[in-house]
């Protein structure tokens, strides 16, 4: 069969000596920014992306992909010992992993969900192998109408299934968009809002508006705020971390239901991991028979999140490689990085990179072989990083910002830009305005932009064109739908015009 | 609480300036983007798109200013202290990158940053700042062969 041919193409690539270096070095770095609160996958990828300039582009990206599913496995860790989620999806984590530990269950709780983890993480793997072909395949027939819209449905689902005001996140993805609008017109070649500086004629920086929207508003806000926390196990023996019987035979369920909900959420374009950890947990607390041992230490609790969110980032890369799409803001990212590169994404990636594609993919399976190495044996090690306060964390965090934007462009302006954006984004998600739509506006923009003219180029103008392709027609009537759904929510809050302050989370 | 205040709730004006500001920045995308040029509906011209997301911007910035209108966010807080010294830091990386060189830039970066927290002691800042700066060296210069200058010399 075709697929086998392909799958042992990207093994023949992805076990080369620099692929297995750097997708080890990737997973490694994931795994690092997991386990500490704070720091997100996106300010590792930030600071690699330079170094990876150098590097093939399939290393590149094994590299950089490997940092993004490396931190689901370290980010538990934190959760489970400090009842601190190391990043936003291991957050529901906490409620059961905490508990567990001090029970003096904190080894079997890191065991089973790095078990879990490595399970969720192959069969959506394994899903992204048999669809993303299938869907790139399908989506070579589509024409610039349905592009646009797909990429419409995709803000809209990404700002409706979101938390917080429905209509906030509406805006900031139109700001998104129009920060997308800055530099020189693709179509055109006419300057669009630069001011005159020369720096802006190539657009912002998308590491810029990134690391200041995330990093250095996070390092603002968290600066001050005491989260050092004694961990509760120092030491984790190995014997400790063995799981019994029971353990082992009521995590199983979870975690199938726990992978379903990651792969099929994360697959959609616009909803990101989180959202599934939340909705394995939910439903691991609706189907079980005793719903109150949950947030006491059930085990359930742990490993369907922790399945889920493996799964859902592995999946996401489905849209994104097979569409060109990100399924979310950390996606978004990724792709941004995939375009600095010089790979253009979308269904043609597959036809002209099998190469790369395939190598990529087996490079996940290599990867998450790594990772279980990296978190079960070496477990002591994560645990004695999360000793680091933060008082000696944020400074060099700074310092990674400030080499990873800089050596983007060898720009001191986007140093600036980042500086800007990080203050902007520190007041914004004060008064509930969330940054993750932003970034997904801002990559996105341009392509829609493209899109949106060569549609009505098509049509000579005409927008029927929208309604009258049947694939382009479905998107939109979901469009719609997902609007007519949120509405009831926002006319409620219009209505009343009054809501408790709320600050916008930072999560992706 | 009485049954006036119930009725008649004060308007939250931190929130509607917020509001305002998005309202203005959609006006001045409209009014400049209208500038460029919108071109015919057939051929779309580069001032389009952000007029279209000017009035979409202004829009949902009335819509939201409704929304919020009574919310009882208050003023954010703003850490005067961590925000400036975070910039000061910032700012002395840009400045100092391309004409000091990458060590110094990242040791002033790291030291200056270490202020944003009362109490941290100096001469821990000054040693973590020299060992960053020695990472950063032997990971970008040295390593990578970034094409940086480690010195001005």
């Amino acid at each position: 069969m075709d697929l086998f041919a392909n799958v042992a193409l990207g093994f023949e690539r992805a076990l080369s000596l620099d692929a297995l270096l750097f997708c080890f070095l990737g997973v490694a770095i994931g795994t690092f920014v997991g386990v500490l609160p704070g720091v997100g996958a996106m300010a590792a990828v930030a600071l690699c992306l330079p170094i990876t300039f150098y590097l093939d582009p399939t290393v590149a990206l094994i590299m950089l992909a490997g940092i993004f599913y490396g931190a689901q496995y370290g980010s538990s860790t934190a959760s489970i010992l400090l009842n601190i989620p190391g990043t936003v999806t291991s957050a529901v984590t906490c409620l059961d992993g905490y508990p567990m530990a001090q029970q003096g269950k904190a080894g079997v709780a890191l065991f089973m969900v790095t078990m879990t983890s490595f399970i969720g993480g192959s069969i959506a793997i394994l899903l992204m192998m048999l669809f993303t072909p299938t869907i790139a395949a399908f989506a070579l027939r589509f024409s610039s109408a349905e592009y646009f819209m797909i990429m419409a449905m995709g803000l809209i689902a990404a700002v409706t299934i979101s938390q917080g005001s429905t209509l906030k996140s509406l805006m900031m993805v139109v700001v998104g968009l129009a920060l997308g609008t800055v530099g020189t017109d693709t179509g055109s070649g006419a300057m669009r809002f630069t001011f005159g500086i020369l720096q802006l004629s190539d657009g912002i920086s998308l590491v810029a508006i990134a690391m200041g929207l995330f990093g250095v508003a996070e390092i603002i806000s968290s600066i001050g705020r005491d989260v050092s926390k004694s961990v509760v196990a120092k030491d984790i023996s190995f014997r400790s971390m063995l799981p019994s019987k029971a353990e082992i035979k009521a995590s199983v369920m979870p975690t199938l239901r726990g992978t379903g909900i990651g792969a099929a959420i994360g697959a959609l374009p616009g909803a990101g991991a989180t959202v599934a950890t939340f909705m394995a947990y939910a439903l691991e607390k609706k189907v079980a028979k005793d719903p109150s041992r949950f947030g006491k230490g059930a085990i359930e609790g742990i490993v369907a999140p922790e399945s889920a969110n493996n799964a859902a980032v592995q999946a996401a890369f489905i849209p994104t490689l097979s569409l060109g799409i990100p399924g979310d803001a950390l996606m978004a990212f990724l792709l941004g990085a995939m375009m600095i590169h010089g790979i253009v994404p979308g269904p043609r990636f597959l036809v002209d990179q099998p190469v790369m594609f395939w190598g990529l993919v087996a490079s996940f399976w290599i990867g998450n072989v790594f990772l279980l190495i990296l978190n079960i044996p070496l477990i002591g090690l994560w645990v004695r990083i999360l000793a680091i306060p933060y008082r000696f964390l944020y400074p060099a965090m700074l310092f990674f910002i400030c080499i990873g934007v800089f050596a983007i462009n060898y720009q001191v302006f986007d140093v600036f830009a980042v500086m800007v954006f990080g203050f902007i984004g520190f007041v914004m998600t004060k008064f509930g305005y969330p940054p993750a739509p932003i970034l997904l506006g801002f990559v996105l923009g341009p392509m829609m932009e493209e899109h949106f003219g060569r549609a009505l180029l098509m049509s000579r103008g005409s927008f029927d064109i929208f309604w009258q392709r049947p694939i382009s027609a479905v998107l939109l009537a979901i469009s719609l739908l997902l609007i007519a759904y949120s509405m009831k929510g926002i006319f409620l809050r219009v209505r009343s015009g009054a809501h408790a302050p709320e600050e916008a989370s930072r999560e992706l | 609480m009485t049954e006036q205040s119930q009725s008649r709730p004060v308007l939250n004006r931190w929130e509607l300036g917020a509001a305002a500001i998005f309202f203005l920045l959609g006006l001045y995308m409209a009014i400049e983007g209208s500038h460029y040029g919108l071109g015919s509906i057939t051929r779309i011209g580069p001032g389009f798109f952000p007029v279209s997301i000017g009035v979409l911007l202004m829009l949902l910035s009335v819509g939201v200013a409704f929304e919020v209108r009574h919310s009882l966010a208050a003023a954010p807080k703003i850490p005067m202290r961590i925000t400036l010294v975070i910039a000061v830091a910032l700012l002395s990386f840009a400045l100092l990158v391309n004409t000091a060189g990458l060590i110094p830039a990242i040791f002033a970066v790291v030291f200056i940053a270490r202020f944003a927290e009362p109490g941290n002691n100096v001469v821990a800042s000054a040693i973590l700042a020299a060992g960053l700066a020695l990472v950063g060296w032997l990971a970008f210069i040295v390593g990578f062969n970034l094409p940086l200058k480690p010195f001005w010399w």
